[in-house]
């Protein structure tokens, strides 16, 4: 399959330094090849999505993994930057948050997130959760081409 | 017939033997009749003794002398005229003259004679409405003037006798006339004015003017003001007919007068002719009664006659001369003491020359008076054609007659005037055929009459101005002027033919008089008739125009209204309209007359279901009967209602209503109907309580948050404390397995950080919600000393940082004294904390006297912040930087807003990113505090 042998590009948006280190773990463990991007709140994430501000260079992913609770812009702001941009808005944003609030939920998909996964408690559940975002959305789905090949 | 008696010889004789009771005398005195009647007779001798009378009743004084007789007697009058009475319609005079023989007065005859003045006032017949009065000193005989209202009197004086003849006209019906016209268009007038005042009044005047200037007529001007054009014309047409008639009927009224006054004027100018005439009379009587006349005898009887008329230039005898007498009588005159007297005749230049030889002579032998008529003396009268042709004409009629026109020789300039011949025959006794006239013919007595002064003077009584024309038409192929002129273009004139003494006068009047007068009732009537025809179009016009301007203000006022209702009819808000009786609430309210679409939308009822009924149809079980009881009284107090009700639609489905009730006027002020506006406010009740219930919810999160805090203090400190503590003994514990374990390091990182966090977390939650539930009392609180303990506390990360705290002189506060230093202490933290690398922070405190508030603000020269997340910052957890770069749990500001808020004031920032913040916040002043507190409590 060609998604297997391509190098999937995936931006995690998230503050909590823990939950960034088993993202990476999940991540390091998947079947599939990944390159996983990281950037700590909203303005870094908008800006490498924008590729400003010394992400000039950076590269389009493939899939976005978002975090709601960030410090300064949050992720619902970033949400929206992204789905009223017409060539971001294709890029799949799964919403990964400890926040089980209908809420966020709601505001989440009203802002066209593309699913919304509470994050589980516990280490073992919450990998195996990146793991199956990860092999749906990299192996599973067909994702649009590379906005930047395109 | 005085002087008829007076010729009989034997009257002469009897006076000179003064033998009174002469048989001849009184046979012949009885035998006269005078006027149908036996003649009442006097003969007086020269000393006044009365010889004969043949009646007792005498009304005349004859005895002691009377002056008249006197003057019959010394001969200074010639006649004497005496009136003596009246009885109806006849009157008695006497007349006196004497009885002369042989140049000598022998006596005095006079007649009492009474005749009806009917008779005598021959003039009497010329107008019904005329009277006659005739006065002689205290006498006075007059006609009946009973038929005359207004006298209007024309007089003639007479010097000898002394009468004053006065004629009287009726101006009465004449004036009554002129009255009554007036009148009648006066009155006409006034009335037709007052009602075209009236009118105007009425309507005229309060629609003059049309200030609408957006109505515009429509309709041809001309269609729509037919009717007082016709109006006006009709009135202008009128207007004109009535001034036309009325100048009419005033030119023939005034012509009736100008008619009178022309009749008048011929009458008097007719009894001056006879007046004048009858001295013709006079002196043939005189010559009839005297074989031979001296001249003396003709000066002696003549004077007198002059003296009584000022028209007559002269009296003259002309005396039938043969041929062979001519020298006799020529010696003669010279003898009587006119030297040079001869015969005389106009040569062809009209020069005096002396008469060529013929058979006879007629020549002037007397001519009195000889002053002033020199040359008249010995002229030959028949040598001037148009004199003998009236010299044979009075020869063979034996009557006088007049000559035409003639230019007096005689007199000063050349004098028009016209001769009178009267023949005297030899035998005395009448003659009856012309032969013996001729063969008798002994000759003439002749007038000279000034016929200029005698017209001239029978016009002075005149009124109107008048011309006057008198001519001589006798002969038709020469018509002469003997008086006046005609005058051109007269727009009055009148001709009468006067006979004098056989010549046929024309006399004709003119006046130009119809300018005068009365005129202007006619032009008043005119321009009345205008005004008022003027008048009545206005009001006309008026009426009509105000007819149009109603027609488009209700054309206009009904679009209005078709806007107004359609706005109605279409509008969201139903409208409900009732009658405004009967207010009775327990029988529903007033009758719905009108409903538009929107009540059939809310309602579900229609239109015709809700026409007659009453809103009460509307209420239900939910309805609010005070609300309603509050309608009624606004209603009845003619105020208007506004509230919200639950009403219930046709299916029985309850819905708010927003109701705005108000009540309609008439003109009057009389309130007809009443109007409800309502409006579905179903929603916003709806919304109004889902609010209501968010804040409920909001209140109970609070409490819950609340609560969890307190159990967090006590319950959740304990196990966090437990894994810090313990996961500190595990790394001590595997301090050397985890030297060569990188990862094992990190997890056991992850699980010490979580937990350090978790307490601080708690920690600050614990704050955040003991400022709501803390029962701390108010105190006094120094804010200087707030800012010296935190410069203490901070020293040591002042020293490091090179950072610095300034302050203004602060105000004393009260309030909560642990939470306001938590306010200044997280501020001020704040601005040391979020510093630029490069640069040593620095925070002022400074405070603005803002009326009930303090308005402090803390300064610094920091990073500051986005403008975007200037709201968020007072949110609780809310942060802006990652843990890694500044460390905090977002609580600090939150907790600053609460604080700020339970002491009655507010917050808020003003910051630029990169050159720093000032946060502001409102703290009341002590006082203030203390009086919120106590309201509060």
């Amino acid at each position: 399959m060609r998604q297997n042998t391509k190098l999937a590009d995936i931006l995690l948006v998230e503050d909590n330094e823990g939950d960034i280190e088993l993202t990476k773990e999940a991540f390091d463990e998947a079947k599939f090849r990944n390159n996983l991007h990281i950037a700590q709140d909203g303005d870094e994430a908008l800006d490498f999505l924008f590729k400003r501000n010394g992400y000039e260079d950076a590269v389009m992913p493939d899939i976005i993994l978002l975090d709601l609770n960030l410090p300064g812009t949050d992720g619902k702001e970033v949400l929206e930057a992204i789905k009223s941009d017409a060539r971001l808005k294709r890029i799949p944003v799964i919403v990964l948050t400890s926040s089980e609030a209908d809420k966020d939920i709601v505001e989440s998909y009203n802002l066209h997130a593309n699913c919304y996964i509470v994050k589980p408690v516990s280490a073992a559940k919450f990998m195996k959760v990146v793991q199956s975002v990860g092999n749906f959305w990299i192996d599973i789905v067909c994702l649009p081409p590379n906005i930047d090949e395109s | 017939i005085l002087q008829d008696i007076v010729k009989f010889p034997s009257l002469a004789s009897a006076l000179k033997s003064a033998e009174g009771a002469n048989l001849a005398v009184s046979d012949l005195f009885n035998r006269v009749v005078i006027r149908g009647g036996k003649g009442r007779l006097v003969l007086q001798d020269i000393d006044g003794n009365v010889l004969i009378q043949t009646s007792n009743n005498l009304q005349g004084a004859y005895t002691d002398e009377p002056p008249w007789l006197e003057s019959i007697l010394d001969g200074s009058i010639a006649y004497h005229f005496q009136i003596l009475g009246q009885n109806q319609e006849y009157f008695t005079f006497q007349m006196s003259i004497p009885v002369t023989y042989d140049s000598g007065i022998a006596g005095v005859l006079s007649a009492e004679i009474t005749v009806d003045l009917s008779q005598i006032l021959v003039t009497q017949a010329l107008n019904k409405n005329v009277a006659f009065r005739i006065s002689q000193e205290q006498r006075t005989i007059y006609t009946e003037f009973g038929h005359i209202e207004i006298a209007r009197e024309h007089s003639i004086n007479l010097d000898s006798p002394a009468l004053t003849f006065t004629y009287i006209t009726d101006d009465g019906p004449l004036r009554a006339e002129a009255r009554y016209l007036r009148n009648t268009i006066l009155t006409v007038l006034l009335i037709g004015l007052a009602i075209s005042f009236i009118l105007f009044a009425l309507l005229g005047y309060r629609s003059l003017v049309n200030n609408d200037k957006t109505l515009k007529m429509k309709r041809s001007i001309w269609l729509a003001y037919a009717v007082p054009i016709l109006v006006g014309v009709i009135g202008v047409g009128a207007s004109i007919a009535a001034l036309l008639i009325i100048l009419n009927i005033q030119k023939s009224s005034l012509e009736l007068k100008l008619i009178a006054d022309s009749k008048a004027t011929v009458q008097s100018l007719r009894e001056k002719v006879n007046t004048n005439l009858h001295t013709l009379d006079f002196i043939r009587a005189f010559y009839d009664a005297s074989s031979e006349v001296s001249r003396l005898d003709f000066k002696i009887f003549s004077l007198p006659l002059l003296e009584s008329s000022q028209n007559i230039q002269a009296v003259e005898w002309a005396p039938h001369v043969q041929h062979n007498n001519r020298g006799q009588y020529e010696l003669q005159a010279r003898r009587d003491g006119i030297a040079d007297f001869g015969f005389t005749e106009e040569d062809k230049n009209g020069q005096l020359v002396a008469s060529k030889n013929q058979a006879d002579y007629f020549p002037v032998y007397f001519v009195e008076p000889l002053i002033g008529n020199e040359q008249a003396v010995g002229f030959d009268q028949s040598s001037n054609d148009k004199r003998f042709s009236a010299m044979l004409q009075a020869r063979d009629s034996g009557q006088k007659v007049a000559t035409a026109n003639v230019i007096l020789g005689q007199g000063t300039g050349s004098q028009v005037g016209i001769l009178l011949f009267y023949a005297i025959y030899n035998n005395v006794l009448p003659m009856v055929d012309v032969e013996s006239r001729q063969s008798q013919l002994r000759g003439f007595v002749v007038l000279v009459l000034k016929t200029e002064d005698m017209i001239r003077s029978s016009m002075s009584y005149e009124q109107y101005q008048q011309t006057m024309l008198v001519q001589d038409i006798t002969e038709a192929n020469s018509i002469d002027v003997i008086f006046g002129a005609a005058l051109e273009n007269s727009a009055f004139s009148r001709s009468e033919i006067l006979e004098v003494a056989g010549r046929s006068w024309q006399v004709t009047t003119y006046s130009n008089l119809f300018q005068t007068s009365i005129w202007w009732v006619s032009w008043l009537v005119f321009i009345s008739g205008i005004v008022f025809t003027g008048l009545i179009v206005v009001v006309l016009v008026n009426l009509i125009r105000r007819r149009e301007v109603v027609e488009l203000l209700v054309a206009k006022r009904t679009a209005e209204l078709r806007v107004l209702s359609s706005t109605v009819a279409h509008s969201n808000d139903v409208f409900i309209i009732t009658e405004a009786h009967d207010l009775n609430l327990s029988d529903g309210g007033p009758r719905i007359t009108y409903v538009n679409d929107a009540f059939t939308r809310l309602t579900g009822y229609l239109s015709k279901e809700a026409i007659g009924n009453t809103p009460s149809m509307l209420q239900g079980p939910k309805t609010d009967r005070n609300e309603l009881d509050k309608m009624r009284i606004a209603l009845e107090n003619g105020e208007t209602y506004l509230g919200e009700v639950i009403n219930y639609s046709k299916s029985g489905e309850e819905y708010w209503v927003e109701v705005n009730l108000s009540a309609l006027k008439d003109i009057e002020g009389n309130i007809t109907h009443f109007a409800a506006v309502q409006r579905d406010i179903t929603g916003r009740k709806q919304a109004q309580k889902e609010r209501e219930q968010m804040v409920a919810q909001l209140i109970d999160s609070n409490e819950e948050l609340e609560r969890f805090a307190f159990v967090c203090s006590h319950d959740i400190q304990e196990p966090l404390r437990m894994i810090c503590s313990f996961s500190e003994k595990l790394e001590n514990h595997i301090a050397k397995t985890l030297e060569l374990d990188e990862k094992g390091a990190k997890y056991l990182h992850f699980v010490t950080d979580g937990a350090t966090r978790a307490q601080v977390l708690v920690t600050d939650i614990l704050a955040y919600s003991s400022i709501a539930t803390s029962t701390q009392q108010l105190e006094d609180v120094k804010v200087d000393d707030f800012i010296k303990i935190i410069k203490v506390n901070m020293q040591n990360s002042l020293q490091d940082n090179g950072g610095c705290i300034t302050y203004d002189p602060l105000p004393t506060l009260r309030g909560n004294k642990t939470q306001l230093f938590q306010l200044f202490q997280n501020l001020i933290n704040n601005g040391m904390k979020y510093c630029q690398t490069d640069t040593p922070p620095q925070v002022h405190i400074s405070v603005k006297d803002a009326g009930e508030l303090w308005q402090f603000a803390i300064k610094d020269n920091g990073i500051g912040i986005e403008q975007r997340h200037l709201k968020k910052i007072f949110e609780v957890f809310q942060r802006l930087h990652r843990k890694s770069q500044y460390a905090g749990t977002g609580v600090g500001l939150s907790i600053c807003k609460k604080v700020v808020e339970r002491h009655g004031g507010s917050i808020w920032v003003e910051s630029e990113k990169g050159t720093g913040s000032t946060f502001y916040f409102t703290l009341l002043k002590p006082t203030l505090t203390e009086e919120r507190d106590e309201t509060k409590h």
